[in-house]
C-alpha cells in the first residue's frame, strides 16, 4: 500500500482522532481511508474501481463462508418484527 | 415436504440471539424440515435493516482473520459484503411473479406490477402496511401464477397473526409464528 503524505489543519485532526477514540475506526489511516472510499463511492469515480470493489467484496464473503457459523450476530433490545417494522413504517 | 413463507423478520430473527422468535427461526432456516421460500421483497427488507444496524453488528469469534479482512473494507463495502453474505447463506428460495395487471379507475387504467395491483386489493380487508400487503399479494401470486402450493405464511409480527383469519381465508394458507412451525413440523 503507497505511503502519502497529507497536510491537515490541525481541528482536521482533531475531529479524526475524536472519531478513533470513540472506536469508529482503528486510526487516523484507517479513518481517512474510509471516508475516502465513501466519497469515491459516492461520486461514482473509475469504472475500474468499481470491479475491484467487487472482487474485495467477494473477496471477504469466501471468508465468512469459510468460518463456523454464525459468524456474527446483530446485537440490539430491538426484535426483529420492531426493525423490519422501521422500515415499513418508513 | 410442506411449503412455508417465511416472513423477512424470520430470517432477520436468526441473526439476532436477543430476539425471542431466534432459536426458532434458527431452527427453521438450518434444519430444513419445511421447504421455505419468500419473494424478493425480503431481498429488499433484509438489505435495508443490515444497513440502518451496521454498527449493532458483532462478531462472535472477536480474534478470527475474517474481521481484518472485513475492517479493510469500507462501510459502503462491509455493508455490501454482509447483505450478500447473508442473502447467499441463509436456505430460501426467493421466488418473484413479474407480471402486470391493469387497474381501471373512474377515467383511466393503470398498468401496475401484478403484486402491487393485488396488495392493493387487499387493502380494504386486511387494514395492513403496505409491504405486509405485498408479501400477501406476492405470497398469493406465487400460488397462482407459480403454481405452488404454499402451507404456511410464517411471522412473528402480531399485527399480521391478528388478521390470521382472515389470511387463511383470502389465501388458503395457515398463518403461523415461527415457535408454532417448529412445535407443529420439527421432527
Amino acid at each position: 500500500m503507497p505511503v502519502i503524505p497529507i497536510k491537515l489543519e490541525s481541528n482536521l485532526v482533531e475531529k479524526l482522532d475524536a472519531l478513533v477514540g470513540v472506536g469508529k475506526f482503528k486510526n487516523r489511516s484507517h479513518a481517512i481511508r474510509e471516508i475516502l472510499n465513501d466519497r469515491l463511492a459516492r461520486e461514482g469515480i473509475v469504472p475500474q474501481a468499481d470491479k475491484e470493489r467487487e472482487k474485495r467484496i467477494n473477496r471477504v464473503i469466501q471468508l465468512m463462508q469459510s468460518q463456523k457459523q454464525p459468524f456474527f450476530h446483530i446485537i440490539t433490545e430491538k426484535t426483529a418484527v420492531d426493525l423490519i417494522t422501521e422500515g415499513r413504517e418508513r | 415436504m410442506k411449503i412455508a413463507y417465511l416472513d423477512s423478520n424470520v430470517i432477520l430473527a436468526k441473526y439476532m440471539p436477543l430476539d425471542p422468535y431466534h432459536s426458532s427461526s434458527y431452527r427453521i432456516l438450518e434444519e430444513k424440515f419445511v421447504q421455505n421460500i419468500t419473494s424478493a421483497l425480503t431481498i429488499v427488507e433484509l438489505a435495508a435493516v443490515i444497513g440502518r444496524q451496521s454498527e449493532k453488528i458483532k462478531f462472535v469469534d472477536e480474534r478470527s482473520d475474517v474481521i481484518t479482512a472485513i475492517e479493510a473494507l469500507s462501510r459502503t463495502e462491509r455493508i455490501a459484503a454482509f447483505i450478500k453474505f447473508v442473502l447467499s447463506e441463509i436456505s430460501v428460495k426467493f421466488l418473484s411473479h413479474l407480471g402486470t395487471e391493469d387497474l381501471s379507475l373512474a377515467q383511466e387504467r393503470i398498468r401496475l406490477f401484478s403484486d402491487y395491483a393485488r396488495a392493493y386489493s387487499y387493502a380494504p380487508e386486511f387494514r395492513l402496511k403496505s409491504l405486509d400487503l405485498l408479501h400477501l399479494a406476492a405470497l398469493k401470486n406465487i400460488q397462482i401464477e407459480g403454481k405452488i402450493s404454499v402451507d404456511y405464511f410464517v411471522t412473528a409480527d402480531n399485527e399480521i397473526l391478528g388478521r390470521k383469519k382472515e389470511i387463511t381465508r383470502e389465501l388458503d394458507v395457515t398463518t403461523i409464528d415461527p415457535d408454532t412451525l417448529v412445535r407443529v413440523e420439527a421432527t
